[in-house]
């Protein structure tokens, strides 16, 4: 079911004309609010944007950019005048805040209706939202578009896997939403509470916040028997309803009318033409508390203008098939390196060689190993005191980065180093 | 007495690659224990010549310290290490860990202590009927 007809099937000059209408204002916008952009835009004016071919004369705005004006630096509308502050977390010590006015959340409400009925819900389906509900934007954003699509909300958040699935047992919902790795983990727990994917009541399972391959894909479709659907959000942008896969599932409508995509050479910053594997860069063109232009996600996509089979005119942008940073994405969760060395340096009071590596078991949960080259501030000759440090860094790398990895102290100079440099990063799974 | 204690990474071959660096150096070992978990250990070790070993480890790339460690000769009999233990008890000294050194004598065994104060260990000792090992490693 399409949403909004009046945007989601517009005819390509249309929307150009008001994208290019609706930039112009932005640039005046953030201009006049924003202490952060009223200094990056000093020598453009709004006149300068005439269509939307003049955003290349607008600089890209980086998560770091969030962070160095943190907490509100960047925002343009005082905080007494925003309704609701959600964060993901940040490349070290601060998080990355966003906030939203009332607007923004009917914003939200909005793009996540037209996903929520891309993906095949109908306001008479009942939703069991098991993404987290929280400072995490998941939750919140699937259940701000169930309302306004006119669904009913079963807010179960993440977590008690037994009690989601005795309830979906009893009340019957038709739409699951949560990330992937946790729908496979409620498939587990289904089937070993004696349950057969007849017994599931999920038709569709709309899934996201981490990557994930069309294997797995595969696997939630057997094992759960639904429909297993892609949406693509990030916080900075609004959350999730950034862009949504639609019953094609050829790729995923990213709703252009407010949301404004651009392809790039990360290295160099060219933007590319349709179909070329670049990192995606999306400006807010109608948001009011946190307006961001030409934000670089990091997230390497290629997108296609090509018009979809299902009569959408939005362009789609691919899965996503890596970063062009080292940030990481564990169960949900996004984790950079630089957060471990942080909670190595205050936990253990040394900066020592680390190296992370995740793995993905035969039933797609992940874990994180940390191996700690061992430093001479860290020895003791006690072992209890040595499992005291082992436990104090886990609680600390646990608070951070809302995992709990498993540490291991190894010996000096064993970690590999490739050309001198520390490699930090093993990710084992086959995304 | 100065123990040299070593961080041992838990996976094959760790303790055979200290032993091998000791070895060539010439290091005779008078003691070594090893205390570990599922992930690694700790092995103390008592050698004549501190400061020569603690360099050949650390070359060996081996995360090592210097411990401060208590040596008492006990008497070798029945109820021998019972007296001393006993006798820490009755003076308020808690022990963190212990092992014996071999010592070629028929009528006293060696056990080296590991005290949170080692002062005030050397102190409660000296006015008990124990004596401290002292002879050279």
């Amino acid at each position: 079911m399409i949403y909004n007809k009046t945007v989601e099937i517009i005819d390509k000059a249309r929307l150009e004309d008001l994208q290019s209408k609706r930039l112009k204002r932005l640039v005046a916008y953030v201009k006049n609010n924003s202490p952060y952009y009223q200094k990056q835009l000093a020598h453009i004016q709004a006149d300068d944007i005439n269509s939307m071919k003049d955003i290349s004369k607008l600089p890209f705005t980086t998560k770091e950019d969030l962070r160095n004006n943190y907490p509100y630096g960047i925002f343009s509308m005082p905080h007494e005048k925003i309704s609701e502050i959600h964060m993901s977390s940040g490349t070290a010590g601060n998080p990355t805040l966003v906030g939203y006015s009332r607007k923004d959340l009917m914003l939200w409400a909005e793009v996540m209706s037209r996903s929520l009925a891309c993906a095949g819900v109908h306001s008479s389906d009942m939703i069991q939202v098991a993404f987290g509900y929280g400072s995490f934007t998941g939750g919140f954003g699937v259940h701000y578009g169930a309302l306004k699509l006119g669904a009913t909300v079963l807010p179960m958040s993440s977590g008690q896997t037994r009690r989601q699935i005795t309830l979906m047992q009893s009340l019957k919902p038709r739409i699951l939403a949560c990330t992937p790795s946790y729908a496979l983990y409620m498939a587990e727990e289904a089937a070993s509470m004696g349950l057969k994917p007849s017994d599931i009541s999920w038709e569709i399972g709309i899934f996201g916040a981490e990557p994930w391959s069309e294997g797995m894909r595969t696997e939630i479709e057997k094992r759960l028997g639904v429909k297993a659907v892609d949406i693509y959000g990030l916080s900075e942008i609004i959350g999730p309803g950034v862009s949504m896969e639609c019953d094609e599932k050829n790729g995923m409508h990213i709703w252009s009318d407010v949301f404004y995509p651009e392809v790039i050479n990360p290295d160099t910053g060219e933007v590319l033409p349709d179909k070329e594997k670049g990192e995606l860069v999306i400006t807010t063109l109608t948001k009011q508390a946190i307006p961001l232009l030409r934000y670089r996600t990091r997230d390497i996509v290629s997108m296609t203008n090509e018009k979809c089979a299902c009569g959408r005119t939005m362009p789609r942008i691919s899965k996503i098939s890596g970063r062009s940073d080292d940030m990481l994405v564990v169960r949900g969760i996004n984790i950079f390196p630089s957060q471990i060395e942080h909670v190595l340096l205050n936990a253990a009071g040394a900066a020592p060689h680390y190296q992370i590596i995740v793995n993905r078991n035969s039933i797609y949960q992940d874990s994180i190993d940390i191996l700690v080259e061992i430093e001479e501030q860290m020895f003791s000759d006690q072992m209890k005191e040595m499992e005291q440090l082992e436990a104090k860094i886990v609680k600390e790398m646990t608070a951070v980065l809302n995992i709990t990895p498993k540490l291991k102290l190894v010996s000096p100079k064993t970690l590999p180093r490739s050309e001198g440099k520390a490699v930090r990063v093993i990710d084992n799974r086959k995304i | 007495m100065k123990q040299l204690s070593v961080f041992l990474e838990n996976s094959p071959g760790s303790l055979l690659r200290l032993t091998e660096a000791l070895a060539q150096a010439e290091v005779n070992l008078r003691a070594l224990t090893v205390s570990e978990n599922a992930d690694f250990g700790i092995v103390r070790i008592l050698v004549h010549d501190i400061e020569h070993a603690a360099s050949v480890v650390k070359a060996a790339n081996f995360i090592c310290s210097q411990t401060d460690v208590v040596a008492v000769e006990i008497p070798d009999r029945t109820g021998g290490l019972f007296s001393v233990l006993k006798e820490f008890e009755n003076k308020g000294l808690n022990i963190e860990y212990m092992y014996s050194l071999q010592v070629r004598s028929k009528d006293k065994a060696v056990m080296i202590f590991r005290f949170k104060d080692t002062e005030k260990a050397l102190n409660v000792i000296k006015n008990t009927k124990f004596v401290l090992f002292e002879e050279p490693l």
